[in-house]
């Protein structure tokens, strides 16, 4: 149990990175499946994703007449986060952020997203919305809002990792 | 590489990201004859459909089927 522990430990940032590749690729995979008529594969993929997105089509990038598994905020938001991850991983990046520049990186996601939602559920019935965003638009503050959150996620992950590996001197 | 600042580094990436975008939509514009996007940003808001039938095209994952074969309003 204890070598359990000291390895993820001692790996806790690579776990997550491999988690997020892994989180981003099956989305871009799952219209693929779909088009090339695997369905027992690519159906778990759109169930799974459902849970943590809208899956309305007409905001989603497409691939093959079928949809990516999220929509493109989503898709950015995800795949900014994993970029600026790898980033950290490699040592392009080494700038240690405070919480609070998540901040800033919050507000442009909340307006569009936020001002869309509202529209959407007061205008769904007569079909009257008021503000629809576009995907380029969902694509900058979902970028937007990933990034944020990795800076502050990503250093403070590698840190963790590191100290361990010192405490064990490994590093 | 260190002597340049990461903010300006994390904006780099934010064009990478931008650059990925289009990557995405060129193969959405080659890929989808049926479901094509609008244009390089995909403005034009299509129509939203009714709720009832966004749960069952939900339950269908994903696909376009009822898109295509479809709503004259569309």
């Amino acid at each position: 149990m204890n070598k359990s522990f000291d390895y993820i430990s001692a790996n806790i940032f690579n776990i997550f990175i491999v988690f997020l590749i892994v989180l981003n690729t099956l989305p871009i995979l799952a219209p693929v499946f779909q088009a090339i008529g695997m369905d027992w594969l690519a159906n778990p993929i759109y169930a799974i994703y459902s849970l943590m997105c809208h899956q309305f089509h007409w905001r989603s990038i497409h691939i093959f007449d079928y949809q990516i598994a999220w929509c493109t905020r989503d898709t950015f938001i995800w795949l900014s986060f994993l970029l600026v991850t790898l980033a950290y991983r490699f040592g392009f990046l080494t700038k240690q952020f405070n919480w609070y520049w998540i901040l800033p990186f919050t507000i442009p996601i909340a307006l569009d997203g936020g001002i869309q939602t509202l529209a959407t559920v007061l205008g769904f019935g007569d079909g009257e919305i008021f503000y629809l965003s576009t995907n380029l638009m969902r694509m900058i503050t979902g970028s937007l809002f990933g990034i944020g959150l990795a800076i502050v996620i990503a250093p403070f992950l590698k840190s963790e990792q590191d100290t361990y590996l010192k405490s064990i001197g490994k590093l | 590489m260190n002597k340049i600042n990461d903010e300006i580094k994390i904006f780099a990436i934010f064009v990478i990201l931008l650059f990925v975008y289009i990557v995405f939509v060129q193969i959405w514009q080659f890929s989808s004859p049926n479901y094509p996007p609008t244009n390089f940003v995909d403005s034009l808001p299509r129509k939203e459909i009714d709720p009832k039938i966004w749960v069952n095209y939900r339950n269908a994952h994903g696909k376009t089927d009822w898109y295509i074969t479809g709503n004259p309003e569309l």
